[in-house]
């Protein structure tokens, strides 16, 4: 029995891989840690596990951890997780600084432990296929990515840039970013953003438009915009347009779907198809078991954190921003 | 009645052969073009005569010229028609420099001439009704777009002139400027533009691919991504496709025009297309003309003048220069 506790509840995706988790035959929940304890009481009776007070608790009766805290607080559980030998899951982004990542990532390394980045959409089925389909070199040289990861405003702690280390653009930058480097094996080597508060009266940006260049020459856009409304009938999309020599390639990774005409539950999308948050969860797994680097590393983790980092800079200074590798 | 003379019967030339033989009290009186098989088909589409471009400038019956020429030849075209004291309709864009197209604003302002470009995507069903749904407050303060507009690459260009970008500007030019301008009556003037683009010209003949991407700050602070593309495959089933996303304080309007037909024809038949659709739309250009017409019938000033056609082409020349630097490119710079 592989046995996984959950340090922080902050992020609402833990439901979903607590879920995940369960589903499988090998491999449980050992229980919950969250600093605040009302968060951690709520997801114990909804999933029937025990919430702990002590996260070094939690940490002992179990063989690793998904961390979906603040993200200012990966660090911190994370690293206790790790000192104790613990493999880590962790909710994106890595962290809020690249300090703190890269020293998530020498942690992981001391103890030797499975250290994988929640990137949740590489695992969608349209993704991979995606990479298949230009491994098969049908597209030719991919030159243009234009991307989006739209999303409703969360609120809570991810306007709280102490908690969050910033708005859309820290939270929607990178799962593209990271499906992108994937896709095309190159790394994003300069940055142009510009976002602000366009929509809601909040502390951080809801609204953010990115343009990158990569190694290989080609160039992609990500629109991060926390911009769907509310009465749209579902939370967001992850888009791709891919344009390549010899032909191009479209994704919307969610638009697997019914759509809903409900007179009781109102209007809503409900996706069908295999979900990405059991392939990651098995992935972990998988990654643990055979004692190897999983598909979404913490590497990747901080890759993307580094654009998303680069992108506020360039927003600031109003210049394109330069990432060395 | 109005007698028009069209120069140019290339794809353009025969959209306004089209528009205009629907017009009541509108007469095409000639056509010019070097292809006499394209003159000859937008003769028979207009009931009109083919005459040379010296003999629509010097027939003192025609009242309007409408020019869908190359865009590196408006300036010539359109200048030559004010001085014959000809009203224009221009094709967009209306020049591929800016001294070009300020030129022609100026003869026309002399000669007492009006002078209209076709920007004609505000006139388009769906992008018209979008806008006045906005101006109703549908969706609160509009702070962000989204738009695309891309398809395969348009070889039908005389000499293949799309493909020499010095000719055509490349699609932030020739394509994205109908983004561009419908979107500055949305949000107002651009302050800023950063873009970057792909480019495979002649050197490689026969795949030829084109594509930008721009990003649009406004001066009321809202934003924009314009996507334009001519990379899309030859044979792909959907030769052209336009979407847009606009988001407002308030709420969200979208539209793609893959989405927007209602009828669907797919047949096994060799004689015909195997895959066609069609749309409810009104015919856009037709509306534009009819527009333009009436302005010049009550000297009022016409739907997309000159002037602001300059403003949408400093936009594509602030996204070109900012494609090839990679900086920002700030408006107030083109100059």
């Amino acid at each position: 029995m592989f046995r996984i506790g959950v340090l922080g509840i902050a992020h609402s995706h833990g439901n979903s891989y607590i879920r995940q988790i369960q589903s499988f035959s090998d491999m449980s929940v050992t229980g919950i840690f969250d600093h605040n304890s009302g968060r951690a009481k709520k997801s114990s009776g909804l999933f029937g596990i025990q919430a702990f007070e002590d996260p070094l608790e939690l940490i002992e009766n179990s063989d690793a951890v998904v961390v979906t805290s603040e993200n200012s607080f990966h660090k911190h559980y994370a690293e206790l997780a790790m000192n104790s030998g613990r493999h880590v899951l962790c909710e994106k982004p890595i962290a809020t600084t690249e300090d703190d990542a890269r020293s998530m990532l020498e942690t992981a390394k001391s103890n030797n432990v499975v250290f994988q980045m929640a990137f949740p959409v590489r695992y969608a089925p349209s993704i991979q296929q995606a990479k298949k389909e230009i491994q098969s070199g049908k597209l030719g040289k991919i030159l243009s990515v234009s991307a989006t990861n739209h999303g409703r405003m969360p609120g809570v702690w991810f306007v709280d840039e102490k908690l969050s280390g910033g708005g859309a653009v820290m939270d929607h930058t990178v799962h593209v970013v990271d499906i992108v480097r994937w896709l095309l094996e190159a790394e994003i080597v300069e940055v142009s953003a510009e976002y602000g508060r366009l929509i809601y009266d909040i502390p951080v940006e809801d609204c953010g438009l990115l343009l990158l260049s990569l190694s290989d020459d080609s160039f992609m856009s990500l629109d991060c915009s926390w911009s769907r409304p509310e009465a749209y009938p579902y939370w967001g999309d992850v888009t791709l347009n891919l344009v390549g020599t010899e032909g191009s390639l479209r994704i919307s990774a969610f638009d697997g779907k019914l759509k809903v005409f409900s007179n009781k539950r109102g209007i809503f999308w409900q996706n069908f198809g295999e979900s990405f948050d059991r392939a990651l969860v098995k992935e972990f797994a998988d990654s643990v078991m055979k004692k190897r680097k999983p598909l979404t590393s913490g590497e990747d983790g901080l890759e993307a954190l580094r654009v998303a980092l680069a992108a506020y800079e360039s927003g600031r200074i109003h210049e394109p921003v330069h990432l060395n590798h | 009645m109005t007698n028009v003379g069209i120069i140019g019967c290339g794809m353009m030339g025969k959209v306004h052969s089209v528009a205009y033989s629907g017009l009541r009290n509108v007469n095409v009186k000639a056509v010019a073009s070097l292809s006499r098989e394209q003159s000859l088909e937008c003769a028979r589409l207009t009931s009109s005569k083919t005459y040379t471009v010296e003999e629509i400038f010097t027939d003192d019956g025609i009242d309007i010229v409408s020019i869908c020429t190359p865009t590196d030849t408006h300036r010539d075209l359109v200048v030559e028609a004010a001085k014959n004291k000809k009203h224009v309709f221009c094709e967009k864009p209306i020049a591929h420099t800016l001294k070009d197209a300020q030129e022609m604003v100026e003869v026309c302002k002399e000669n007492c001439v009006s002078l209209g470009v076709n920007h004609v995507v505000r006139f388009f069903d769906a992008y018209s009704g979008a806008k006045s749904l906005m101006e109703d407050g549908a969706i609160g303060e509009v702070v962000m777009a989204r738009l695309y507009r891309g398809g395969v690459f348009p070889r039908h260009g005389w000499g293949n002139w799309f493909d020499e970008l010095d000719k055509s500007g490349g699609v932030l030019l020739d394509l994205s400027i109908h983004d561009f301008d419908f979107l500055r009556t949305l949000m107002g003037e651009v302050e800023s533009i950063t873009a970057r683009s792909v480019k495979f010209t002649p050197s490689h003949p026969g795949r030829n691919r084109d594509h930008a991407i721009a990003i649009l700050r406004f001066a009321n602070g809202s934003l924009a991504h314009v996507e334009g593309s001519w990379a899309e495959p030859e044979n792909a089933p959907s030769k052209f496709t336009t979407s847009f996303e606009f988001v407002g304080k308030e709420g969200m309007i979208t539209y793609d025009s893959d989405e927007d037909f209602t009828m669907r024809v797919q047949t096994v038949s060799k004689s015909f297309s195997s895959f066609s659709r069609s749309t409810p739309a009104t015919d856009p250009y037709r509306l534009h003309i009819r527009k333009f017409i009436e302005a010049t019938k009550d000297d009022r000033k016409v739907p997309v003048d000159g002037n602001e056609a300059i403003e949408a082409l400093k936009i594509s020349l602030a996204a070109n220069q900012s494609a090839e630097s990679g900086r920002r490119v700030r408006l107030l710079e083109v100059v």
